[in-house]
């Protein structure tokens, strides 16, 4: 009997994978409650978008939308990077380089971990690598095949702006093998980026 | 693409979040709702980690945060503590099963549904009701033998 209930719940339970880093975004405010009409004030005033200039990026936002852009060079080439948040769950991105644009938009840079999500798009000479991180990482360093490390602070959106997450993106010549991160206080987590 | 050790709550939450949803819907009345009850839930979870007993158990503890959310939710659309009405969310998809569960008193639906939606042991079913593990073993016993009547008569 007791099988035959679990086998019938089972056919009911509708599995989802959450979203955890909303989850770290609502521990982050003090109250859900008092964040709503905030929140929806905010919209309120939402037609007119903000900009900020920080760290090399620039921010703008608009409604729940924050989108951060910067450009960098690799191998000679200038690419215009553009990292969009929304909600604090979906990112779009987009690579604009002399021989056209990329872009898309994810509902997680899967599979993230709690503390960042990143992504590489493969460009002439290596790899431009961006994403987001949260908690403790100020500093992001990548290091390629050959030894080489390429580094790049993660950078904050200006104050008041409606984000948990903080920016980074860093050009890597040929293939990255190894990811760390650092925090304020000298705190490393080194992580092997498997083979593709 | 990279990933780093999780910690015990993100973990709790990546394995359990379907469960605990699937158990909160029937109390605040949608999927919609209880995702947002256990969003919160884990929110408040993460803020008070370091409040938890060191010998306490975290899936109960983060259940009794998620009830008492789902319970004022409740409160603030001005319905009773613990629902009559208690029940799986769409009964047109087990009508059989649902007729069942209704025949069972609001504490052991409860008991139930964090049995086979949260995929709680008996332990953790004691720990977040704070009663004992031969209440629960006892009321589940009962709630089967329950279940297997009404699910005969709606069979025959």
């Amino acid at each position: 009997m007791t099988d035959v209930l679990a086998e019938r719940f089972a056919a009911l339970n509708e599995t989802a994978t959450g979203d955890w880093l909303d989850v770290r975004r609502r521990a982050r405010r003090a109250s859900l409650r008092v964040a709503v009409p905030v929140a929806a004030a905010a919209a309120a005033f939402a037609a007119a978008a903000a900009f900020a200039a920080t760290g090399g990026w620039v921010f703008s936002t608009h409604d729940r939308h924050v989108t951060a852009t910067t450009h960098l060079t690799l191998a000679g080439h200038t690419y215009d990077v553009s990292l969009t948040t929304i909600g604090g769950r979906r990112i779009c991105f987009r690579l604009t380089a002399p021989t056209g644009t990329r872009s898309a938009c994810v509902d997680r840079l899967a599979p993230s971990s709690d503390q960042y999500a990143g992504l590489p798009l493969a460009v002439p000479g290596g790899h431009i690598w961006f994403g987001v991180t949260v908690g403790f990482a100020r500093k992001i360093a990548i290091t390629n095949a050959a030894g080489d490390t390429y580094s790049s602070p993660t950078v904050a959106a200006p104050r008041g702006t409606k984000t948990p997450f903080r920016y980074w993106a860093i050009g890597v010549a040929g293939t990255a093998r190894s990811f760390t991160m650092y925090g304020a206080g000298g705190r490393s987590i080194t992580d092997r980026i498997p083979k593709r | 693409m990279l990933s780093l050790t999780m910690g015990p709550l993100e973990q709790l939450y990546r394995e359990r979040y379907s469960g605990f949803r699937n158990a909160l819907a029937p109390v605040v009345g949608s999927n919609e709702a209880a995702h947002d009850v256990v969003q919160e839930a884990f929110a408040i979870a993460l803020r008070k980690r370091n409040e938890l007993r060191a010998h306490a158990s975290l899936a109960p503890w983060v259940w009794q945060i998620a009830f008492r959310l789902a319970l004022r939710e409740r409160k603030r659309a001005r319905l009773e503590e613990l629902p009559e009405d208690l029940s799986i969310l769409d009964p047109e998809r087990d009508p059989g099963l649902a007729a069942a569960i209704r025949s069972l008193s609001p504490r052991r639906r409860l008991i139930v549904f964090l049995r086979y939606f949260a995929g709680f042991t008996y332990p953790e079913i004691a720990a977040a009701l704070e009663i004992g593990e031969g209440t629960v073993a006892a009321t589940l016993a009962q709630a089967h033998a329950a279940l297997h009547h009404e699910l005969q008569e709606v069979a025959g």
